[in-house]
């Protein structure tokens, strides 16, 4: 399991997770999506031969991801150690794994690399420190695509710069519930910071979980980029508290009966789709933090999320499945899950 | 010889130039298709035919469609590039520099980068003091320690004179 799904780290109450990421592309190379099949593959084995003889990065193991079927894909996309931008892109592409799993990088997906380390709570300040270290001693080695005016040069000029995304895992069903996500998102936007979806770029807002990440990449410093992100995240987060300490004082028995009632479905439903899950599971996550709530810990929570996601539903009972399959499937492994944690039962690694 | 551009079949004899939207355009005609576009043609006593400047005003004349640039390297061409908002290689971004610096200032208020600097493989002895001191360069721009930046630059010009004599770290001082 990725150590991002562990619920652990600073502010970890609001904020699931933290990811800090480097666009780089090589100088003599076109872009992937420019590419011949050919040129792909010398980049893979450049940026592959990098990586081995960089000192701190030689126990990394490189996968060619064209060779994986798509649920194999969708697993590593599901996990957030490939992002959507790779399992979209055609042709040879390749994905570089550290044994801790926290630090991932992407050949060919938009760019030739996607540096990125993702972690549990808010730290930004350690993930860039650890991708930082990385990405100056692979780049004494490769020559990247950068000039002194415009950066670190990428496929799509709006990352161009520091061709880095810092970007915050936040839930916040408190300020959902008072109706102030979007006041606070807005004013987040004027900081800078843009929120999406958390399974990517386009994917849905589901859960109320919410990615903050730094809407600019040029202009400012690495660090002056980092801070102001983790700084709207963590004022975000702050609100939250806030909102859900005003749910606890004036709406306790509604709170406790809204709490119940998604344990109770989930506890016996027979179908279940995924942004049903997402939405029960957003309130059993706010019970725990609210301390009503106590059948499953947060990261226990986090875990049987990322297994209701397709490719890992598919890939635990090991058979594809169409999509009312997929509910029954859901649904039957929830409730075997919370079935367990009643009984006392230890649960399984993979929930 | 060159035949008239509307019937493809009469020589042209009339040669007509318009100017529009600061392009010129040059037209080759008969000099039957001349009268029937309205050109008034008056032949000299020597038989010759003169050339007929047009001064069109901003909405008459066809304008030839604007040549589409394209990188050297990969071959994109701005049109493509509008369209689908990606670039083809890093070439791209000399090519096609006007372009690029209009978007990022929008997009980013600024194009001009002041992060972390790159130094290429190969430049192994100067690699990490260079790396280090760029980095702080920048922050000192962003810091507005002016004195401490030149310093700063003065450093890395004289390592970069020391391995290939470049000196791409003063622009980030002199774009301030």
């Amino acid at each position: 399991m990725p150590p991002w799904l562990s619920g652990e780290g600073p502010d970890a109450d609001v904020v699931v997770s933290s990811r800090v990421r480097l666009a780089r592309n090589l100088a003599q190379h076109r872009f992937p999506g420019r590419a011949s099949m050919f040129e792909r593959a010398e980049v893979f084995q450049e940026v592959s031969a990098a990586f081995r003889e960089t000192p701190q990065c030689s126990s990394f193991n490189p996968v060619s991801f064209s060779k994986l079927d798509k649920n194999e894909q969708r697993f590593l996309v599901e996990e957030r150690l490939a992002g959507a931008g790779l399992e979209n892109a055609e042709g040879e592409r390749g994905i570089i794994l550290d044994e801790t799993r926290r630090v991932s990088v992407m050949v060919n997906g938009e760019d030739h690399l996607k540096l990125q380390i993702l972690d549990a709570g808010l730290r930004p300040q350690e993930l860039w420190g650890v991708v930082d270290a990385i990405d100056d001693a692979v780049g004494m080695r490769l020559t990247y695509a950068f000039d002194g005016r415009s950066g670190f040069l990428t496929c799509r000029p709006a990352d161009a710069g520091t061709g880095l995304r810092a970007s915050f895992l936040v839930h916040l069903p408190g300020l959902t519930l008072a109706r102030s996500v979007d006041t606070v998102l807005r004013g987040a936007a004027q900081m800078g910071v843009s929120a999406r979806g958390f399974l990517g770029e386009h994917s849905p807002v589901a859960g109320d979980l919410y990615a903050l990440s730094n809407a600019s990449a040029m202009g400012s410093t690495e660090n002056a980029i980092l801070d102001n992100t983790a700084t709207v995240a963590r004022h975000i987060a702050g609100v939250e508290r806030k909102a859900r300490q005003r749910l606890l004082e004036e709406a306790h028995l509604r709170l406790i009966d809204r709490i119940q009632r998604a344990w109770g479905v989930l506890c016996h439903a027979r179908l279940l789709g995924v942004n049903e899950f997402l939405a029960l599971a957003s309130d059993l996550r706010l019970g725990i933090e609210c301390n009503l709530f106590d059948k499953c810990t947060r990261s226990e929570l986090n875990r049987l999320t990322l297994f209701m996601l397709p490719g890992h539903l598919r890939a635990y009972y090991k058979k594809t499945m169409d999509d009312e399959e997929c509910r029954a499937a859901r649904a039957d492994l929830v409730r075997a899950f919370f079935k367990r944690k009643k009984t006392g039962k230890r649960t399984h690694e993979n929930g | 010889m060159t035949l008239c551009d509307y019937c493809h079949s009469a020589p042209a004899t009339v040669h007509i130039t318009q100017i529009a939207h600061h392009k010129t355009i040059v037209s080759h005609l008969c000099e039957t298709c001349a009268r029937e576009q309205g050109v008034v043609v008056e032949v000299g006593r020597d038989g010759i035919v003169p050339e007929v400047q047009v001064q069109a005003d901003a909405q008459a004349g066809p304008a030839e469609k604007e040549k589409d640039r394209e990188c050297g390297f990969c071959h994109l061409t701005l049109s493509e590039f509008k369209a689908q908002g990606r670039l083809g290689c890093p070439q791209c971004y000399k090519e096609f520099d006007r372009e690029i610096e209009a978007l990022l200032v929008k997009v980013h208020g600024s194009a001009v980068h002041r992060g972390k600097g790159h130094v290429a493989a190969g430049d192994a002895g100067t690699a990490g003091d260079l790396t280090r001191l760029q980095r702080e360069l920048s922050e000192a721009v962003a810091r507005e320690e002016f004195e401490l930046a030149a310093q700063l630059r003065d450093g890395i010009d004289r390592l970069k004179e020391d391995s290939h004599g470049g000196a791409e770290s003063t622009e980030k001082i002199k774009n301030k």
